[in-house]
């Protein structure tokens, strides 16, 4: 088995589809974690980058964190409003 | 006929992979597996098994890490908006920044447009097995 010290071995990416953004492994996008619906009043997409963006980043950087700081609540959950 | 894509595909969903006995897994517990690429967090709520990815669609906390499960004020119009508790011990609340997800659909609370995978875990022989 392949050792990874983060949730998911490897970098995920974005796949679009008709009804949802998904977010996958990028080694194999048929193996999705989470969908983002597409809605109107919900960024989707955004959310779905985002995932991404900071995923890969602590991927890449093991000393990376996320923008807000574990164990304290963001002024927004929003992606861009952390 | 399929073609070898639908192949491999139906080869990968038909994957099993024995993550413990069913004794690691009390009613109302839930612990953290390796399968493959990924964590998944096993959860047994009354019996009923579930599997979700160990990441928060927020900031990608890892999400099964959360101690307790626990459940959630919920009112509907059907209801003329009665405030009551329900989903006890379905809820999962990322350690990061709380964002809370309601374990046997994989959706977020508070927003329901988000869904996590939902990985199929059975019990077999006493065994527990996630299929992939």
């Amino acid at each position: 088995m392949e050792e990874f010290n983060l949730q998911v071995a490897g970098e995920l990416t974005v796949v679009e589809e008709a009804a949802a953004f998904f977010v996958v492994r990028a080694e194999d996008p048929d193996d999705w974690l989470v969908r983002f619906e597409k809605d109107p009043g919900f960024p989707a997409r955004e959310w779905a980058e985002n995932m991404v963006r900071v995923y890969n980043r602590r991927l890449s950087r093991q000393s990376a964190g996320p923008p807000t700081p574990p164990g304290t609540r963001p002024g927004s959950y929003l992606p861009g409003l952390e | 006929m399929p073609d070898e894509v639908d192949l491999a595909a139906m080869a990968r969903e038909r994957k099993e992979h024995v993550v413990g006995d069913v004794s690691d897994f009390p009613a109302g517990s839930h612990r953290l597996v390796t399968v493959g690429d990924r964590q998944i967090g096993i959860f047994n709520i009354n019996g009923e098994f579930y599997g979700l990815p160990n990441v928060c669609p927020h900031q990608t906390g890892p999400l099964c890490e959360g101690k307790t499960t626990t459940g959630t004020l919920v009112a509907n119009k059907e209801d003329d908006w009665k405030v009551e508790w329900a989903h006890e011990g379905e809820i999962i609340a990322c350690p990061w920044h709380g964002l809370e997800y309601h374990i046997p659909t994989g959706r977020c609370l508070a927003f329901p447009n988000i869904n996590l995978r939902r990985y199929e875990v059975v019990v077999e022989d006493g065994k527990v097995k996630v299929r992939l």
